[in-house]
């Protein structure tokens, strides 16, 4: 008789029930709430648990949601990101992180990226560059670097979303050359903008074009691919009440809307968007109960997108897709239709989107969330004292963890579910027993800083407890990896081995 | 699969993991695994085994196959169409013989066929009735778009469900009941990432070299790491536990059959290419003479998207990026298969080959072939009903080319995949979710 019943034990009688019945106020368990640590009690597996919206403040630990905030607005705690937190307080930590620009940046990080040259090239640079490994290389070197040293975490964290939300297969025909383009001048330009402004650049851009295919999509031969998903995916989602005869429509009205090929002269139009009248079908369109008249031009682009960009459809889907990334996989519908009331009544403003969804409340009452390989990977990176000759090594780790950046092959985006990404266990250990422990070559960690002045198992467990933790590694976890160094004084392999099974350990796959 | 049989796996499995903890720093224990003896601890007895059925191999050549160059038809506009880059005919006597094709069949509406001697390796199974080869096959996706099409293949079934990507072979597993109800594993992708056929597949796990999947770092501190993750993910009750322990489990399992160490039975003049795909086929070999319980096996190689340079015929050709090296790795890792897995009769497979696309019949101006659209596939296997090429041949003259430039599609390659999943896999129940709205046409490719 096989009895499995440990493993799938009821949620009521794990100790995190106990902690939402029973206020607390700066304990341990407490604080353990806040932290993906708390998976442990299986809450990963069940929906977020009901703590209604109203009357639950005074139950919240200041100090606990703080963290979970730091932990889900950023790449990963630090302990230096989290006293900045603490010190600022929830609110104006969160106000910080929505309003930092361009100019508070890290000074290191600026010089850094300013060495990845194609980053800032125009079209007509990188198609005469003609190199398109150096390109995907710089933007996904950049996309780490960024997370790992950006100080404007929350601004990196929307483009992640947003690069999955419009998702373009850096693979694929032109998008080697045009998905830096993309990234600069769509993407990062508008990540903290509105949606609509997103939607439109995202429209007019060479690299989403050619990508689903608009380019070829003309009066005397209609490609409905980037039609389809502009609805699917993009704005109203799938099964939200639209047509065929929508789609072909809405890409009818998108005929011309091209770019400028690798020929193009002048020059300087390579890579740039390009509208051509006489591609475009001049005929009377009919797209969601809206009637566009006929022999017009780009107005009928321009019209369809600000209007299927206010529609609460729209609103609905932006508001969920934004939820489930900040509060995970199972978000009560009243939260989500607060966001999307706001989105209908601030025109898609993403800074009023994000305070709505990162209440203290909503951030307390919601589930543990999987770190997908890229995050897990960044996170790790961010709490140990290292340096970088080269990422490249990095790179490899995060295509066989099937998470390389801007290299989704479909237009969905890479997937933010547990269901998909928890099969692919190994090859996030094997990130963090080789690259977190610094035995990659050309990332280097300074274990002699990091446990300067140690001489025990038990002061090294302590210390990646802090590191990592923030003091709240499970005891059963931290002690097993105290085990496993011994009892005399740990040799400097076996110091790096402990870095690694931390960066593994169960309570460190979560956020 | 349910939660009930994780728990048992859990249960058994638990035991020998501590025992291999306990054991591992002893020169005994190393010994036990590199011997066979070690079967009978791990919890899978024979009398689990709940039907006889055979592991398919799916292997894709990705790139896009040049089934003409492979397969080759004897007619004139083949040769007027690649005057540099066409394969001679057997009786050819202008050229030298070991550069000519061999003679493979005859089907019934008059066309010959010849192989490419680069492909002798197959004349063994291929003579033995073994291997079928199915001509001017392919999928209906005519994007001539490597990704397009191999999805599409891959999928098995229309692109428009974004949402829920699964694979043929994910499907067919997930529709049918464990041939081992104890299997720790029942597809593997050798490969970094899973292969698309095998997503939605229960324990399904990649794995790019069967003789070392593990954890890497220091091996002298490997398994004890190893037994560390174990106890860590023990300690926990989410579902992170169970996947985290059954990719231990797996780990052991692969160490246990011991791919590295595996010899094969291949008689003097027969050999697997000591390359990946060589080396893929191999360790399948042991993995499948190891009879664990794994139902899928599925293997890459690539390399064949050549619209240059297809090289010259001759079976002494240099450069591993030829067409001829290519297929000379290909036919003699099927070969050095076949005959391998001839040492163990009751473990039964079919292997089947197939490409996204086929290349275009006109050889372009640098010596290269680009995209086209049909293709030959290989099914290989004891119950192939081979030796022969079938084909409903749609010729290559004028007004019989798809779009007046590529050989057309005439059998559709999920006909062949669902007798393989009928008459070898037990699942013909679960045809119509494999290939959803897409009728097959049993084309006798097997006994």
């Amino acid at each position: 008789m096989c009895d499995d019943s440990a493993a799938m034990a009821p949620a009521a009688s794990s100790p995190e029930a106990k902690v939402a019945s029973v206020p607390q106020r700066s304990t341990r368990r407490g604080l353990l709430s806040a932290f993906g640590a708390m998976a442990l009690s299986g809450l990963a597996a069940r929906p977020a648990r009901a703590v209604g919206p109203s009357g639950s403040a005074a139950d919240i630990d200041p100090s606990a949601v703080i963290l979970k905030l730091v932990n889900r607005i950023t790449f990963g705690y630090t302990s230096a990101e989290y006293t900045r937190a603490a010190q600022l307080g929830y609110t104006a930590y969160l106000e910080e992180q929505l309003n930092m620009t361009a100019a508070d940046e890290d000074p290191a990080l600026v010089s850094r990226l300013a060495n990845l040259t194609t980053l800032w090239m125009t079209g007509e640079q990188l198609y005469a560059l003609n190199n398109t490994g150096q390109q995907r290389n710089e933007l996904t070197d950049a996309a780490i670097l960024r997370a790992i040293y950006s100080k404007r975490q929350l601004f990196e964290k929307m483009v992640e979303f947003w690069t999955d939300h419009f998702s373009i297969n850096i693979n694929t025909d032109q998008a080697p050359f045009l998905k830096t383009l993309d990234d600069r001048l769509v993407i990062r330009q508008y990540a903290m903008t509105s949606f609509p402004q997103l939607l439109f650049a995202s429209a007019q851009s060479p690299a989403m074009l050619n990508y689903l295919d608009n380019d070829i999509n003309t009066r005397n031969g209609i490609n409905e691919n980037y039609g389809r998903e502009v609805l699917e995916l993009h704005t109203m989602g799938v099964n939200s009440g639209y047509t065929q005869s929508d789609v072909i429509n809405t890409a009818k009205a998108l005929t011309g809307w091209g770019r400028w090929n690798s020929t193009a002269n002048p020059s300087s139009l390579r890579g740039t968007f390009r509208y051509n009248d006489t591609n475009h079908d001049k005929t009377q369109k009919v797209i969601l109960g809206r009637t566009y008249a006929a022999n017009r031009g780009i107005e009928d682009g321009n019209e369809f997108l600000a209007h299927v960009a206010a529609d609460p459809r729209t609103a609905a889907f932006i508001a969920k897709k934004l939820c489930k990334r900040f509060l995970g996989e199972e978000v009560r519908q009243g939260i989500i239709d607060q966001v999307a009331a706001t989105y209908l009544a601030t025109s898609g403003d993403i800074k009023s989107m994000l305070r709505v969804v990162l209440t203290p409340s909503n951030l307390h009452e919601s589930a543990p969330r999987y770190k997908r390989p890229f995050h897990l990977a960044v996170s790790a990176l961010r709490v140990l004292p290292m340096s970088i000759t080269s990422l490249s090594s990095l790179r490899t780790r995060l295509n066989n963890a099937g998470h390389a950046p801007f290299q989704w092959d479909p237009p969905d985006g890479y997937p933010d579910t547990f269901a998909y990404w928890s099969g692919l266990i190994l090859p996030r250990w094997n990130f963090a027993s080789t690259v977190a422990p610094g035995s990659a070559s050309n990332i280097l960690v300074d274990t002699a800083s990091l446990f300067a002045g140690m001489t025990t198992a038990q002061q090294i467990v302590d210390r990646l407890d802090f590191v990592f933790f923030a003091g709240l590694w499970p005891a059963a976890e931290k002690n097993r990896v105290r085990t496993y160094l011994g009892t005399g004084n740990p040799s400097t392999s076996a110091r790096s081995e402990a870095i690694g099974l931390a960066a593994c350990s169960p309570a460190f796959q979560w956020y | 699969m349910t939660a009930h049989s994780i728990g048992c796996q859990e249960y058994h499995e638990l035991s020998r993991r501590r025992f291999l903890a306990a054991s591992a720093a002893t020169a005994a224990a190393g010994a036990a695994l590199a011997s066979p003896a070690w079967l009978p601890r791990i919890a899978l007895a024979k009398s689990h085994r709940s039907a006889t059925r055979d592991v398919v191999i799916a292997i894709f050549l990705r790139g896009g196959f040049d089934g003409l160059s492979a397969v080759v038809p004897y007619e004139n506009a083949y040769v007027t169409a690649r005057p540099n880059t066409f394969v001679p005919r057997h009786d050819d006597t202008a050229r030298p013989v070991t550069e000519r094709c061999i003679f493979l069949d005859s089907p019934s509406n008059g066309v010959s066929f010849g192989l490419n001697p680069n492909l002798s390796g197959l004349m063994t199974p291929y003579s033995e009735g073994k291997l079928l080869f199915i001509h001017a096959s392919g999928s209906t996706d005519t994007s001539r778009s490597h990704f397009d099409a191999e999805k599409y293949m891959e999928a098995g079934q229309p692109l428009s469900v974004l949402n829920s990507f699964t694979g043929w072979l994910g499907r067919h597993l997930l529709s049918v009941a464990p041939m081992n109800e104890a299997a720790l594993l029942r597809a593997v992708g050798i490969a970094g990432g899973l292969q698309k056929s095998l997503i939605g597949a229960p324990l399904a796990l990649p794995v790019p070299n069967l003789a070392s999947f593990g954890l890497e770092g220091s091996s002298s501190t490997r398994n004890a790491r190893e037994a560390v993750l174990y106890d860590l993910y023990g300690s926990i009750t989410d579902p992170l536990k169970t996947i985290g322990q059954s990719t231990l489990n797996t780990i052991d399992l692969l160490q246990a059959v011991g791919a590295s160490s595996y010899v094969p039975t291949v008689p003097a003049g027969v050999a697997y290419p000591s390359n990946s795909f060589g080396t893929a086929l191999r360790n399948t070999a042991a993995l499948l003479k190891a009879q664990v319980g794994v139902e899928a096996v599925a293997i890459d190689i690539g390399g064949w998207d050549l619209h240059t340079s297809l090289g010259a015929v001759t079976v002494n050709g240099s450069g591993p990026t030829t067409m001829q090296d290519l297929m000379r790795t290909l036919g003699n890792a099927l070969q050095a298969f076949y005959v391998d897995m001839q040492a163990a009769p009751s473990v039964t497979y079919t292997a089947v080959a197939m490409s996204e696309f086929g290349r275009r019949l006109t050889q372009n101006a640098n010596l290269g072939v680009d995209h086209g659209w049909g293709d030959t596939m290989m099914v290989m296997g004891s119950a192939v009903n081979g030796g022969r090429v079938m084909a409903n041949w749609p010729g290559l003259g004028p007004g019989q080319l798809f779009q007046n430039v590529d050989l057309k599609v005439t059998i559709d390659y999920r006909d062949i995949l669902a007798e393989i999943i009928q008459d070898r896999l037990g699942n013909g129940a679960s045809l119509a979710q494999i290939f959803p709205g897409y009728t097959p046409i049993n084309r006798g490719a097997i006994l």
